[in-house]
């Protein structure tokens, strides 16, 4: 559950009205700009955050009567400069959702675990400036998964054909879930038959292990975690790292 | 049932999980902690059914492109083609990668959703730190089925007017052939490069071939025809095409344009599919 704390936080900043597609720039309207800055839990600049910022879309009916989405026109990223300051230029007046990444292991995002995901209204030819994007300071869990059989697979087979993402294949997959929200910890490195797997998640909290993977999976303990279902909790305290051990056979 | 097949249960027509990733609770729906394609993959089991074949849907994008016949094509952040984006956001949230909003894309003037390879992380290579930086925000399931056995298209393909006023709505009067057999081959390729060559693709409301020269939903009779011979042009049915079903749309339940569209499924014949 996450904390009364966070949720309070949550602000939406609806800054202007309309709704304008990329046309508009075509038609001679001045593109919008938005800056703002990425802080940390204690309001310092963050130097080399990621924002990543999108135009929402809007669900439209087509001619045979279906909603569906129109596509987000602008969708891309940027990362802060020495004072943690962005200013992303040239947007098509619309809503964009942007949002803040943390720049080290451990801080929680502006947009995960349900924080707040700010809606800046961009407006043509303006300039929505001061949008701050306040960090987190999480808990960075590390998995450390010791497969001494090599029977975890990562893809279907074989490397990616032409930098292409793997989408289907691999066995072993896990993440943790905070009531709703979900995150994968994403793998971090292997060594011989130990990898290690991470993920930033809030402090002081309960969560749930979802091992998604038809391998055993047991703890440092013996116990058996259950393959992709709620069994196995985790319970985070205050410290910026905390470490879980696994086996997988 | 004895002989009874079922070739395919889609329990959702034309998800777009990139737009709407709630949708993925078809899937696994992570409030209730119930996976859906899961639990519906066991009821076939239990009947003697197929328990791969459940799946959803999904639309495709239309290129705007009428300066260049249609001929334009570019990847996205998946490596596949931009065009079948929603094909590859819905075999990724079954096979357990990422999907969601897609954070590099440039649509330029074709409003397809290429990958931007001038994006802070840079082109394509492969690599975890590639991935992990260009899939920075999407989001994942807790649980995850794996792909389904068949791959569920509803392909209509046209070229779309471009910019305000007609951004989005198709042109009825440009021909639709060579964005067709680049549409369709981008299927196969997304099934080869992805080890799914082994799938039934199903194209499911795709153009009908409707009589007389009147429009069908704002399409000619000559779409449909453009349609199939793009189909036919393409790797899709050079290479696949034993296994794929050409499945036209049919309107009967639609009654905005009920004299114009087929009221009556119509077979298209063995030539263009195994039904």
């Amino acid at each position: 559950m996450l904390s009364e704390d966070i949720m309070t936080r949550t602000k939406i900043c609806t800054l202007f009205a309309g709704y304008a597609a990329l046309a508009a720039l075509a038609a001679g309207q001045q593109p919008g700009r938005i800056s703002g800055v990425v802080v940390d839990q204690n309001g310092a600049p963050v130097v080399g955050a990621l924002v990543l910022y999108h135009s929402i879309p809007d669900a439209a009916a087509n001619g045979s009567g279906r909603f569906s989405a129109s596509p987000p026109l602008v969708s891309s990223g940027l990362r802060t400069g020495a004072d943690g300051s962005f200013t992303i230029p040239g947007l098509p007046e619309g809503k964009y959702s942007v949002c803040g990444y943390a720049a080290t292991p451990g801080q929680l995002g502006t947009c995960e675990w349900g924080r707040y995901t700010p809606v800046v209204q961009a407006a043509a030819g303006g300039a929505v400036a001061n949008v701050a994007l306040q960090l987190a300071e999480g808990t960075l869990v590390t998995f450390r998964v010791s497969d001494p059989s090599g029977v975890i697979r990562d893809t279907a087979s074989g490397p990616p054909v032409n930098g292409r993402m793997p989408l289907s294949g691999g066995n072993f997959r896990i993440g943790v879930m905070l009531g709703p929200y979900y995150a994968r910890a994403e793998f971090a490195s292997q060594s011989g038959v130990a990898r290690t797997y991470t993920v930033a998640v809030p402090q002081n909290v309960s969560l749930v292990l979802i091992a998604d993977t038809s391998l055993q999976v047991a703890t440092a303990y013996g116990g058996a975690v259950p393959a992709r279902e709620m069994g196995f909790s985790i319970n985070v305290g205050g410290s910026s790292e905390q470490v879980v051990d696994l086996t997988v056979e | 049932m004895a002989g009874l097949v079922v070739e395919e249960a889609e329990i959702e027509s034309e998800v777009n999980l990139e737009g709407f990733t709630v949708q993925a609770r078809l899937v696994y729906d992570n409030t209730h902690m119930t996976s859906v394609v899961g639990g519906l993959g066991q009821d076939m089991a239990n009947q003697g059914f197929s328990s791969s074949r459940v799946t959803v849907s999904v639309p495709t994008y239309n290129v705007a492109a009428s300066v260049d016949g249609g001929s334009y094509d570019c990847g996205s952040v998946y490596g596949d083609s931009a065009i079948i984006d929603y094909s590859s956001q819905m075999l990724a949230a079954f096979g357990g990668a990422k999907f969601g909003n897609e954070p590099y894309q440039t649509y330029g003037t074709y409003s397809i959703p290429c990958y931007n390879f001038s994006s802070v992380c840079g082109p394509p290579n492969g690599t975890q730190t590639w991935v992990s930086c260009a899939t920075a925000g999407m989001i994942a399931l807790p649980v995850t089925p794996g792909e389904p056995s068949i791959h569920d298209v509803h392909a209509q393909p046209c070229l779309i007017g471009g910019l305000s006023p007609n951004w989005g709505t198709c042109v009825p009067t440009d021909d639709t052939t060579a964005f067709a057999k680049n549409l369709y081959s981008d299927i196969w390729s997304l099934l080869t490069y992805h080890e799914q060559t082994a799938d039934l693709a199903m194209i499911g409301e795709t153009r009908s071939n409707q009589p007389g020269s009147t429009a069908c939903e704002g399409h000619l009779q000559a779409n449909a025809t453009q349609n199939v011979n793009g189909y036919l042009d393409g790797t899709l049915y050079s290479s696949h095409g034993a296994s794929v079903v050409m499945r036209p749309w049919e309107n009967s339940r639609d009654l905005l344009y009920p004299p114009d569209c087929y009221l009556i499924p119509a077979p298209i014949g063995a030539s263009y599919g195994p039904y």
